[in-house]
């Protein structure tokens, strides 16, 4: 220190007293230090634990309890007073299972001329539910009538509510039970084909159905006056039209966006460390692990993503698109006013140094005039090549995992490197342009429609050091973060 | 608890340990904060700065020199940095020439409090008393004091003269020193010792 210049008694006056001098900080000091220094990170762990608590609670009542959806229906419908048992018949189309129903004259297609049995020709009702798990009825129209269901001794002739099933007689060769089955009271044109009615007649809610109903007879007139035309019109489809309808193909090929927040970080790891190569005149060796002398932070990036998804079966989906991947990590370093030259040193593929590149640099690792907070940001383009796997699950929703690898293209290459004198420069020469990164996931999927949601974690992982070989240092990024994807249906 | 202790300590994050320093080094690291600030609110806020400072870079502590002096390199520099942040600081530190303070005069104190020299510091204008902390309390060169107020090391001295000058005036309307007539002799206190 340069003194002396001024010096004199008041300097020592000033000093001695200044030293003397304490003052007592207020307790909010200590504790914003604290708070900056340990994080509480019990909300984090709370959130996280009341959102897997709601996800599980949901599947928990998904996968046990049966679908009420019939049920809501049914109450939010403010026309329907009708009883329990037609509840079966008012499902919606989207819980509606698969209908198989057979075509054709079961004279004509009873047997051949070589008097084997054809194949009879069929066609599905709520094909989107048409898989092997799924199919609920099965309707034969060989089968002998039967008779009319009697259950809660309901008068079906006087009864509005089976007018509306006119059509073919209609067989449950499932496990249904017979109620759901009638016999019509005539039958016009020997029209096979069966149909399936959401017509509903309104009745007084304290009607009870094991009274007759008093029907206006106009009403009844034009209803079976419309039925009758239903009749022509599902006779002519039978006859000439869905003959030739084929049984509709799974759709294999989705769309998917997601979006993932991530936590990003580096790890760092090398048997050649700046302070191991001897042969640089320039640079003053700095002992110990570069890891241990620098303060490095993760810090918050994001992942954006648009993908092709192929359904093999109900088990695999292959999977690839387009990544936009921004990952990041903080540096505490310091700068000085000016820039002064910096050191690299560079070793050889066998580990023994080789060379040493200078640079010019303002940011120090170890003191300055001001403490500054650098961003290594690294933009990257990637091609995910991979698969999903559903693990468990039925209906709409299902657990899985996934996994890619990712050819990746660094669009940025002014990452900070920490020199051989501990100083931070970038050196684009040094950056690896590109690269292959690897991800692991695990979700819980919704399907609504022809939407499929899908949320769950994600780890993504560099395979390659962010640096060419030369380097001594061999940084591999990280991240992880909550996935978040829409998957449409295509095709 | 030794120094190495407590190094070893915060070198794990312990919080124990990190107390144990902050209560041994807040004290007197306060009062150097509160020679640069313009209030006691504005000190605390850059000890707290300061600490925390201290514990995210105290790996890079290296055992060459006093715990202390590194300590309190570290709060000089965050005070420096929190007033270079003020626009006002930023245009007091070059004038050359601060306009005369009235100080009131009071009665003779039996003892020089700490206190009133300190309190007496901070009648100063801004940069005046950011040049004298530095030089002749914190014993940094002019050199490096230009370098860390951006400012000619000229400038430094000048700042410095004027600073003592003003200073020595206040000390004694205050009547904490008296006006030597001999050199030897002008500290009050040390006519005293």
């Amino acid at each position: 220190m340069e003194r002396g210049f001024y010096k004199e008694d008041i300097e020592e006056l000033l000093k001695e007293k200044s030293d003397q001098y304490k003052m007592y900080p207020s307790d909010k000091v200590w504790k914003g230090i604290h708070r900056s220094l340990h994080p509480n990170r019990k909300w984090y762990w709370l959130s996280l634990l009341l959102f897997l608590g709601a996800v599980g609670y949901y599947t928990f009542i998904e996968f046990i309890t049966p679908s009420t959806s019939s049920k809501a229906i049914s109450k939010n419908n403010p026309a329907s007073t009708i009883s329990k048992s037609t509840e079966t018949t008012t499902e919606s189309s989207d819980n509606k299972p698969a209908v198989i129903v057979p075509f054709g004259n079961p004279k004509q297609t009873a047997s051949t001329s070589n008097g084997s049995v054809a194949k009879q020709r069929t066609f599905v009702l709520n094909p989107d539910n048409n898989d092997e798990g799924n199919t609920g009825v099965v309707i034969n129209m060989n089968q002998p009538p039967m008779e009319p269901a009697t259950t809660n001794n309901i008068d079906i002739p006087g009864n509005p509510i089976l007018a509306f099933n006119q059509a073919a007689p209609v067989y449950d060769l499932d496990s249904r039970p017979v109620k759901e089955l009638w016999q019509p009271d005539h039958m016009e044109g020997g029209a096979a084909a069966p149909e399936f009615s959401n017509q509903i007649f309104q009745v007084p809610a304290a009607t009870s159905l094991t009274n007759p109903v008093a029907i206006d007879g106009s009403k009844l007139g034009e209803n079976t006056h419309n039925a009758q035309e239903d009749n022509k019109r599902a006779g002519w489809l039978a006859n000439n039209a869905v003959y030739e309808l084929p049984v509709p193909k799974q759709k294999r090929l989705g769309w998917q966006l997601t979006f993932t927040p991530t936590m990003n970080y580096r790890t760092w790891r090398g048997s050649n460390y700046p302070s191991d190569v001897k042969t640089l005149p320039l640079a003053p060796i700095i002992e110990g692990d570069p890891e241990k002398l620098v303060n490095h932070k993760p810090a918050m990036g994001f992942e954006v993503g648009s993908n092709i998804l192929y359904t093999l079966n109900k088990t695999f989906t292959l999977k690839t698109g387009l990544l936009f991947n921004f990952t990041r990590y903080d540096i505490q370093a310091y700068s000085s006013s000016n820039s002064e030259p910096a050191t690299i040193a560079l070793n050889s593929n066998w580990g023994i140094a080789t060379g040493e590149l200078t640079t010019y640099t303002r940011y120090r690792n170890f003191g300055g005039d001001a403490a500054e907070n650098l961003h290594n940001q690294y933009f990257q383009l990637s091609v995910p090549l991979g698969m999903e796997v559903n693990l468990l699950g039925k209906d709409k929703i299902h657990v899985g995992i996934g996994g890619t690898v990712q050819p990746t293209y660094l669009l940025n290459r002014n990452s900070y490197l920490l020199t051989a004198d501990y100083k931070y420069a970038t050196e684009p020469s040094l950056v690896r342009k590109w690269n292959v990164n690897t991800s692991v996931e695990a979700f819980i999927s919704y399907k609504t429609g022809d939407l499929k949601w899908k949320v769950g974690p994600q780890l993504r992982y560099q395979l390659f050091s962010s640096y060419i070989q030369k380097y001594p240092i061999r940084e591999n990024l990280y991240n992880y973060g909550i996935q978040i994807g829409v998957t449409k249906t295509i095709r | 608890m030794t120094d190495d202790a407590i190094l070893q300590g915060c070198l794990r994050n312990d919080t124990t340990a990190q107390r144990e320093l902050y209560n041994r080094y807040s004290p007197k690291m306060l009062s150097v904060c509160y020679r640069f600030a313009h209030h006691r609110e504005d000190a605390e806020d850059m000890l707290q700065e300061g600490f925390i400072k201290v514990f995210s870079q105290i790996h890079t502590f290296q055992n060459k020199g006093a715990f202390e002096g590194w300590i309190r390199r570290i709060i000089v520099h965050t005070c420096i940095n929190h007033l270079k942040k003020n626009k006002k600081f930023n245009e007091s530190v070059d004038i050359i020439h601060a306009t005369s303070i009235q100080v009131r005069e009071e009665s003779v104190p039996s003892i020089v409090q700490a206190k009133q020299v300190v309190e007496c510091i901070r009648l100063l204008p801004i940069g005046y008393r950011t040049v004298l902390n530095l030089y002749a309390i914190e014993g940094y060169s002019h050199k490096e004091i230009a370098d860390m107020l951006d400012i000619e090391e000229s400038t430094s001295r000048s700042q410095y003269t004027r600073a003592k000058q003003m200073l020595e005036d206040i000390l004694v309307k205050k009547k904490i020193i008296m006006r030597p007539k001999e050199k030897h002799n002008w500290l009050g206190v040390a006519a005293g010792r």
